[in-house]
């Protein structure tokens, strides 16, 4: 695989040509009086400074592998504007893997994953582990004074909170390729969806109800072209599970044609602004539940249980001396899908619980240079889970045991930190966080940009703690690294 | 030969007196010619001219650099007169008359409403308070400095405007524009309309005084960053709502008003510097310490500043690489406010010099700004620029001047920010379907 690799050398080919063509680009290609586009070309490289992923060894990796991430980008987004009413956006990305090819120690791997074969219009060209074409957005809006709809593969984002999603929660992630470890946190793992949003923003009253400002309507349809979750491959330096025990005999349940909705309302009275959400989805992990048998032949569905979900969010801005703006979010669900720790190993059973997850975050900004140029923005949140009757469930099929355990609230603390300088060539930034169960990240960062098209940024990324249970900081020790980025945007 | 001895004395005492005389008492050589401010905003006098300011040595046309900045330093703001020092070029230009400068329906305004404002708290009122200002100046001969401030804010010559395209320049000491980025702006104006229906307030908008947008419009990596801010109409009640969209992440957050004192995507500009003075009144104490003529910008470029995209005009000259384009100045008397931020701030002072009735331009109530640091030491200078003198709708008897930009010294550093704007003032726009949330949304993707 790795011969074919190199001998195909496709990424070098591509790339090049791409890139010349341009590298003359001012910052933005005008094609005509209604067509542009703008874009990036990006490398990035990050080199693993955990320990081996424990994941991969029992799947035969031997050595720890040197490289976690070596990728190369090429997106342009295109716009269409013919007028003010309608509008065409789709974003293009070409990208190459060589991460396996230039590390011996890594076992073969696909970095391109789906989430499933059968559905999830993904758009994409190619079919390859180390090559991928595809339309990630692909949409049109009509503009119609007060209402806008947008119509066609899309990323719907509710949520405000940092470092944790709350009310974003519509589209899955792709982990698949640096699980949750951009400094864009969602934006590049975001996954669009298919989907018909709508908004309606209403007049200002003059009567009754002139004390209500901004007030709109939001909402959106998901036909039935669903997905899940992306994992990273089996061998992926970044993979998070161990291998399904053969004694499974997985389905995937079909649900193709089930429809996601979500609508919300907003608005502000005085200077508290806050929306209500409700949300029809479904689980973007899949969860097995037992049909027939027993070992060495176990038939179980993966399925992706529905869940209603109901948000609010809230926003303050206390004043001059203060200056801190307050930001809450929280989300509930009747029916959160766990794993019965009642049921066997060999028989898994899915448990409905009552889950609520909320946040709170004070950001301000501040002047803590002796000349002030600009402000540092400081943010700080804590986020909660609240889960009951957290005793009856487990967050894997395996026996029940500490490692599956779920507590019945779990707490993290961020600290966000971003000081640019030098007229924003320069940023420096941090960002730390911190469950008070015992594990923490960080990721320090450095980012420079020359002109109008050069930027090169750098972060380092410590996972540490304890507490190792599945989805925590701790857990994901094997994913520490530095990591770095050369981009040329047009 | 005595006696031509004797006359030849006598003529040189009588220079030498009339020398000295002159050294105490400025102005009294020119005083027979040149008239006062105050009798040419009352309309009794013409304005003078560069060349009847300094007794011809000046003349319309002519050029002002650092050889010759001498004789025009009386007109120039502290931060004007170290740019020419360091290298800036002033071509001497051509003032309009004042119905020339903004629309007649404004001027009709002012006129009808002269000596109905009264000012309480931070904000002029219509004969009482609660009646929110109908529109034009507030008050057309300031006694004081917050006076003088409201007729800057309250009393702007546009309803609304959309700017695009904005070109920002950073522009470092060398002279070199190393970095560009675009933006736009949307600002619908809520009370005091006197150009586009509905006139007076917005009826539901009785408590906001203006709502914008404003969103960076390239390089990618900023596309759509932006913000969405309401003022009310007196920010000592109610202090401002801001939203921020970061496309980076495609997260709406709310924003608090220290954002005012932060700089423009990294620019010398703040955002409390855009248009001359954008802080909220109440942080501030005002003094009006003068008014005087002063050389601002031309309101009518002989040659065009934008090209027919609304990016600068290539025939526009510099002088210092990038750094100092070189304009038109002409005379218009100004009202010299000095404001000390009550808050804790970034700056020391500012010292705003602001356009007087009748010579109030369309796109901007202030021609610059002088800004010290805490130790009150000069800064930055701040200098508005129009030269475009247009029709709204094409319509010859609505003349109005826009903004063309602003340019931002760091006298510190040498840094500069040029900031080009295609003005499109009094356009079409509603508070509702132009200005909301959505619509920073929409721009942001």
């Amino acid at each position: 695989m790795k011969a074919k690799f190199w001998l195909t050398k496709k990424w070098l080919l591509v790339l090049p040509i791409l890139f010349l063509g341009v590298v003359e680009a001012k910052a933005e290609i005008k094609l005509g009086d209604t067509l542009s586009v703008t874009g990036y070309m990006r490398h990035e490289l990050a080199v693993h400074t955990g320990k081996m992923n424990p994941n991969n060894t029992v799947i035969g990796q031997k050595d720890n592998n040197t490289i976690n991430l070596s990728r190369s980008f090429f997106q342009t987004e295109w716009a269409y504007n013919p007028n003010e009413t309608f509008n065409v956006f789709s974003k293009v990305k070409v990208i190459s893997d060589q991460t396996q090819g230039l590390d011996s120690k890594l076992n073969d791997y696909d970095a391109f994953p789906l989430a499933t074969a059968r559905y999830g219009g993904y758009l994409r060209a190619t079919n390859d582990r180390e090559f991928d074409v595809e339309m990630s957005e692909l949409y049109a809006d009509l503009n119609l004074g007060n209402l806008w709809f947008r119509l066609g593969k899309q990323q719907i984002v509710w949520g405000e909170m940092v470092s944790a999603r709350i009310l974003d929660v519509i589209n899955p992630l792709d982990w698949s390729w640096h699980f949750q470890l951009e400094p864009e946190e969602f934006e590049n793992i975001r996954m669009a969806q298919w989907a018909l949003r709508g908004r309606y923003n209403v007049e200002q009253s003059t009567g009754a109800f002139e004390w209500l400002r901004d007030l709109y309507v939001e909402g959106f349809v998901n036909p039935g072209d669903i997905s899940p979750t992306v994992y990273p491959a089996p061998g992926s330096p970044f993979n998070l599970k161990p291998p399904v025990p053969g004694i499974f005999k997985v389905t995937e349940a079909e649900h193709r044609s089930d429809q996601e909705f979500g609508f919300r309302l907003g608005g502000r009275i005085g200077q508290i602004a806050a929306t209500l959400n409700y949300l029809h989805l479904y689980s973007d992990a899949g969860f097995f539940e037992w049909q027939s048998g027993g070992p060495p032949a176990i038939q179980v569905t993966d399925k992706y249980p529905r869940t209603e979900l109901y948000g609010a969010s809230l926003n303050y801005n206390f004043p001059n001396p203060i200056d801190v703006t307050v930001t809450y979010e929280g989300i509930y669900s009747p029916e959160e899908p766990y794993y019965d720790r009642a049921a066997p190993v060999t028989a898994p059973r899915i448990s409905y619980n009552r889950t609520l997850r909320h946040a709170i975050r004070f950001d301000r900004k501040t002047f803590v240079l002796p000349t002030p140029q600009s402000a540092m923005m400081i943010q700080i949140q804590y986020s909660q889970t609240l889960v009951s009757n957290s005793e009856s469930i487990k967050s894997t099929p395996s026996p029940f045991s500490s490692a599956n355990s779920i507590d019945s609230t779990q707490n993290v603390i961020a600290l966000i930190l971003s000081q640019d300088l030098w007229h924003n060539n320069i940023n420096l930034s941090l960002t730390a966080l911190y469950d008070l169960d015992g594990a923490s990240m960080l990721r320090p960062g450095f980012k420079y940009r020359s002109g109008d098209h050069w930027i090169y940024d750098i972060y380092g990324v410590i996972l540490a703690g304890e507490e190792g249970r599945p989805g925590r900081y701790g857990s994901l020790n094997f994913a520490d690294e530095i990591f770095g980025r050369i981009t040329y945007q047009f | 030969m005595k006696a031509t001895k004797i006359i030849k004395r006598w003529n040189l005492a009588v220079v030498l007196f009339a020398f000295i005389f002159s050294l105490f008492l400025p102005g009294a050589l020119r005083g027979a010619t040149i008239p006062s401010v105050e009798d040419v905003v009352a309309g009794k006098e013409r304005i003078p001219t560069i060349e009847d300011l300094t007794g011809g040595k000046v003349k319309v046309g002519d050029l002002v650099d650092k050889n010759n900045v001498e004789l025009v330093k009386e007109y120039l703001t502290a931060a004007m007169y170290e740019t020419v020092k360091r290298g800036m070029v002033m071509r001497m230009g051509t003032q309009l008359p004042p119905d020339q400068l903004n629309p007649p329906s404004f001027g009709a305004a002012t006129v009808r409403n002269r000596g109905k404002a009264v000012l309480i708290g931070n904000a002029p009122y219509y004969e009482k308070e609660g009646n929110l200002w109908p529109g034009g100046i507030p008050f057309p001969v300031a006694k004081n400095g917050l006076e003088a401030m409201c007729n800057y804010h309250y009393g702007r010559a546009w309803d609304s405007y959309h700017t695009d395209p904005i070109d920002l320049w950073y522009v470092n000491a060398k002279g070199e524009n190393y970095k560009t980025i675009g933006q736009e702006h949307i600002y619908v104006k809520c009370s005091g309309r006197t150009v586009e229906p509905p006139f007076g307030t917005i009826p539901g908008y009785e408590n906001v005084y203006l709502k914008r947008i404003s969103v960076a419009t390239y390089p990618r990596e900023i596309v759509g960053l932006g913000q969405f801010t309401v003022r009310y109409y007196d920010p000592g009640k109610d202090y401002d709502t801001g939203f921020a969209y970061l496309p980076a992440f495609k997260r709406t957050i709310r924003i608090s008003a220290t954002t005012w004192q932060d700089n423009i995507v990294g620019s010398d500009i703040t955002y409390g510097d855009g248009d001359g003075f954008q802080d909220p009144f109440n942080g501030w104490n005002f003094k009006l310490t003068g008014r005087k003529f002063m050389l601002v910008n031309e309101p009518k470029s002989p040659t065009p500043i934008f090209d027919v995209k609304g990016h600068l005009s290539k025939t526009v000259q510099f002088d210092q690489g990038k750094k100092y384009p070189r304009l038109g100045w002409v005379i218009a008397p100004v009202d010299v406010v000095e404001g000390i931020p009550k808050i804790k701030h970034i700056y020391g002072k500012k010292v705003v010099y602001v356009m007087m009735w009748p010579y109030v331009f369309t796109g901007s109530g202030i021609h610059a700004t002088d800004i010290y640091d805490r130790q009150m030491k000069l800064w930055k200078g701040y200098f508005q620029m129009f030269g475009r003198h247009e029709y709204l709708n094409g319509d010859p008897k609505t003349p109005q001047t826009p903004l063309s930009g602003a340019l931002t010294y760091d006298l510190q550093t040498g840094h500069s920010t040029l900031m080009w704007m295609h003005h499109m003032p009094n356009v079409k726009l509603d508070p509702d379907k132009d200005v909301n949330l959505g619509i920073l949304l929409k721009k942001g993707r």
